[in-house]
């Protein structure tokens, strides 16, 4: 036995050193080598904060998931909420899929099962409850179950712009249509304050500032609502509690006024690292294609909004082109949709007509609070993608019709290419809700009849 | 006779030592011929001849000394083998092959073989054991000897003419040694449990302090506990019959050793080199309800704890070596029934797995893991090698095996306990 220590005496003193280390990791250090797998697309940016997700000796609980999807799944009437699957005649289904769990579908750390939309069930797991859905419904059948979820028919989830009553609404409109107009903004447009001039300006003496900045500020719309630079420049230590003077204050300024933007650009893929404590997003953190010389620039409401200028012009397409490299972002400047942006930006066009990067991604949408509806912009682009769907209701019917819509979301090779040329393919779904309407229609003329 | 570094194999064979091992030696090199293709020399001190040693008051008897004189130096001059009588080898230097005697003079050799006894002077060479009365090459590594000086000049001369020597497997067919040859009565010095280090003297001590069997030998010294070949060399320090320790002894389920190994070693490197097991695209496929197995939370649970409980049992061959209690049945049958549990957590790994390596910590622990396999199945292909190959490459390469099996070993606790503790507190 001795003898065998001191044979190993070095590899066992490696062996204590990794015990200490990997003890050190696992309690108090950062845990990277705990990961098991690749995080997913929507959760890679906030891996090492493994308590958001991970109870301690809990493993992942309902509510990891809820407290950042809930609210979005309840806004888009998610079709298949817990709650459908807690009645007792919904039991026997859960002996096939555990539907009251978000991850008896969406496992992390498992790249190599997940799929689209971070599914890690094979693509056909409809077939568990939906059987016979052929003899229910004659259209359906000879159906693949592998076919239910792809573009423009379901989403297990948010089938807001799918549902038949919606298709069957939406018949026969024109692919373009002739009151092409995104929404207006109608939130923050009237300034609340009495509106500032230069000589109102209220930085400290020793602020170094340039005459443009006094400029910028005097001339928009923070000056004309009052606001001055102390109002976002001034920002509580936290050591002392007193307020005090930042060159660069943090999204925690803007908040103050623009609550919902920040709340969604929280939650979005750009903020969500800021909103749990992380150092800010960068693009050389991200999995999808961005431009090299953008790795290390940091995302806060300023690097899209210039500070002082708030030109929603270029926050809508230049600031996103400045990082984001893939093909269907280098292909925006060919397309129709550019053509439009451009036309407004020079005033020859209503700033409605404009089809920006925001204008699909983050688009206008509306929100209500209070009894008060009102039109603001949705910093979290993952309400308007993933699936692509999502930015039907937000977006695309806005100019144009459901068929062409769906058709288009529907074509990969279309998306790539930023929408220049016609869709290729056609989804079947709104002709099948003619049908079903027309049969619908017969039966009630028959019963009525009788 | 200065001879300066020739070609190697032209270099003579060098006997040092006069005696009647040495004789021995000789008589069997001539017949099988060795001395036609080989130079001879033979150095020894004493300017007699061999004689019989082991009877010598019958040379007192005999009127010339004549009759019990084993060779005559005619007799090595006959067969062409130089005798140096009257001189002794003082130096020998094993690197270059070089030895010097007492006149100063320098002998390159291609083998050198000390046939000296204890006495008159053992030349004093690093990196060499000279176990006692015992003829050995130094080439050959000395340690377990258990067979006597005609016999290991037997098996000397047959290896130099280049044939496979006969070679015990551990209590199989060799010839009983006579009585005053037995174990209890080697040198105090000599090893006689390689396992445990424990030499002659100390089991001999032993014994006159009282332990009367070879359980108590082995409870006080450790000797015989572990693999427990020496068991029944053992034996004859406390008077017990050898008889009874022979099954012990010998080695069985060498084939069923093997065949784990040959199975484990395979489905290793396909492991290594196939991909990961494929995703089912279907949940109405048989396979998608299959590869649940290593998907789902209470299934992966299984396996992995059956792993563990696996793994947990094949230490008990470690454990074997360690507490006598557990000192029933074949040491053989034991290390074939490790290698089956190893196959076994093997299996269990692929289940647990579908052979995706995973990252991170979870990568450590299964290239650990194979490791440990990997090596342990070597260490048992070598264990037959060594069989059949005989000599030091053999035993060498059984000892790398082994001993990258145990580095391997050791971390694997460490890793799966971080790996379970991460599951459960994640």
């Amino acid at each position: 036995m001795k003898q065998s220590l001191r044979e190993y005496r070095y590899w066992i003193a490696g062996l204590i050193g990794l015990c200490g280390y990997l003890g050190y990791s696992i309690s108090i250090g950062p845990k990277t080598h705990f990961i098991p797998g690749e995080t997913t697309h929507g959760h890679h940016q906030i891996e090492m904060s493994c308590s958001e997700c991970h109870t301690p000796s809990m493993g992942v609980l309902q509510d990891a998931c809820t407290k950042c999807h809930a609210e979005e799944l309840e806004r888009v009437n998610d079709s298949h909420p817990v709650v459908k699957f807690k009645d007792p005649r919904n039991a026997a289904r859960l002996e096939h899929i555990e539907a009251t769990r978000c991850v008896s579908c969406h496992r992390e750390h498992q790249p190599e099962i997940t799929r689209d939309m971070g599914v890690t069930l094979p693509t056909d797991y409809c077939y568990h409850c939906h059987q016979k859905i052929g003899e229910q419904r004659p259209s359906h059948q000879g159906m693949g179950f592998d076919t239910c979820a792809t573009a423009g028919c379901h989403n297990f989830h948010d089938n807001s712009s799918l549902y038949e009553r919606f298709l069957t609404d939406h018949l026969d409109e024109p692919d373009f249509k002739q009151m092409a107009l995104t929404r207006a903004r109608d939130l923050y447009d009237s300034p609340e304050g009495d509106a500032l001039v230069e000589a109102n300006a209220d930085m400290p003496e020793d602020v170094e500032y340039s005459h443009q900045i006094l400029h910028d500020w005097s001339s928009t719309a923070h000056a004309r609502a009052g606001v001055n630079c102390t109002s976002c420049h001034n920002v509580e230590d936290e050591e002392s509690g007193q307020m005090l003077w930042q060159d660069d204050p943090g999204y925690e300024s803007c908040q103050e006024c623009h609550e919902h933007e920040t709340q969604g650009f929280l939650e979005g893929k750009h903020g969500m690292r800021l909103a749990l404590g992380l150092s800010p997003m960068t693009p050389g953190m991200a999995k999808i294609p961005m431009r090299p010389e953008a790795a290390h620039r940091e995302l806060s409401c300023a690097s899209c909004h210039e500070p002082h200028r708030f030109n929603t012009n270029y926050a809508a397409v230049d600031a996103c082109l400045n990082c984001h490299n893939d093909e269907h972002s280098l292909a925006y400047k060919d397309s129709k949709h550019y053509q439009l942006f451009v036309q407004a930006s020079k005033g020859l066009k209503q700033d409605r007509e404009a089809v920006s990067c925001a204008t699909c991604h983050m688009p206008r949408v509306e929100r209500s609070r209070s009894g008060e509806t009102f039109t603001l912009v949705d910093h979290n682009q993952n309400n308007s993608l993933r699936p692509n769907e999502k930015m039907v209701r937000s977006s695309c019917i806005q100019c144009h019709g459901l068929q062409f819509t769906l058709n288009a979301l529907a074509d990969e090779d279309l998306i790539r290419r930023n929408f220049q040329g016609m869709p290729s393919t056609f989804v079947d779904s709104l002709e099948m809700a003619r049908e079903e309407k027309r049969l619908a229609e017969e039966r009630e003329k028959k019963q009525q009849e009788e | 006779m200065i001879q300066k570094k020739a070609d190697k194999p032209h270099h003579p064979l060098l006997i040092i030592g006069y005696g009647m091992e040495s004789w021995r030696f000789c008589q069997q090199l001539v017949k099988y011929d060795v001395h036609k293709t080989m130079r001879i020399i033979v150095y020894g001190a004493a300017p007699l001849p061999a004689h019989d040693r082991v009877d010598p008051i019958r040379h007192f008897e005999s009127r010339d000394g004549q009759e019990r004189r084993l060779a005559n130096p005619d007799w090595y001059a006959e067969h062409g083998i130089e005798l140096e009588t009257g001189t002794w080898i003082e130096r020998i230097d094993p690197k270059a092959s070089l030895a010097m005697d007492a006149e100063g003079r320098e002998i390159a050799y291609s083998k050198c073989v000390l046939a000296t006894g204890r006495l008159p002077a053992i030349p004093p060479i690093p990196d060499t054991e000279v176990p006692g009365e015992c003829a050995s090459s130094h080439e050959t590594a000395c340690d377990h000897l258990v067979a006597l000086g005609d016999e290991m000049a037997d098996t000397l001369a047959l290896r130099l003419a280049g044939q496979q020597p006969y070679r015990d497997s551990g209590g199989g067919e060799r010839s009983e040694l006579p009585q005053e040859h037995a174990p209890q009565n080697w040198p105090d010095e000599a090893i006689l449990c390689n396992c445990t280090r424990t030499t002659c003297g100390s089991l001999r001590a032993l014994a006159r302090e009282g332990c009367d069997s070879v359980r108590a030998l082995g409870a006080a010294s450790g000797a015989g506990t572990m693999c427990g070949s020496c068991l029944p060399q053992l034996a004859g320090f406390v008077g017990e019959s050898a008889e009874r320790f022979k099954d012990t002894a010998s080695h069985k389920g060498g084939r069923l050793l093997l065949a784990a190994a040959a199975i484990a070693i395979t489905l290793i490197l396909a492991g290594i080199v196939l991909p990961p097991m494929p995703v089912a695209d279907t949940v109405q496929s048989a396979y998608y309800r299959f590869s649940t197995i290593w998907q789902e939370r209470g299934t992966k649970q299984l396996t992995g704890y059956t792993i563990a409980g696996l793994s947990a049992f094949a230490l008990l061959l470690s454990a074997r070596k360690r507490f006598s209690w557990l000192h029933f049945g074949n040491f053989g049958f034991w290390r074939a029934a490790h290698s089956w549990l190893g196959l076994a957590t093997l299996a269990g790994v692929f289940m647990h797995t579908g052979l995706n390596f995973g990252d991170n910590l979870n990568r450590w622990l299964l290239i650990c893991f194979l490791g440990l396999n990997l090596a342990g199945g070597l260490a048992a292909i070598a264990l037959a090698a060594e069989r059949q190959l005989s000599g030091p490459i053999g035993r060498q390469l059984r000892a790398y095996a082994t001993k990258l099996h145990i580095l391997f070993f050791l971390p694997y606790p460490v890793l799966l306990g971080f790996h379970i503790a991460k599951v459960y507190m994640y």
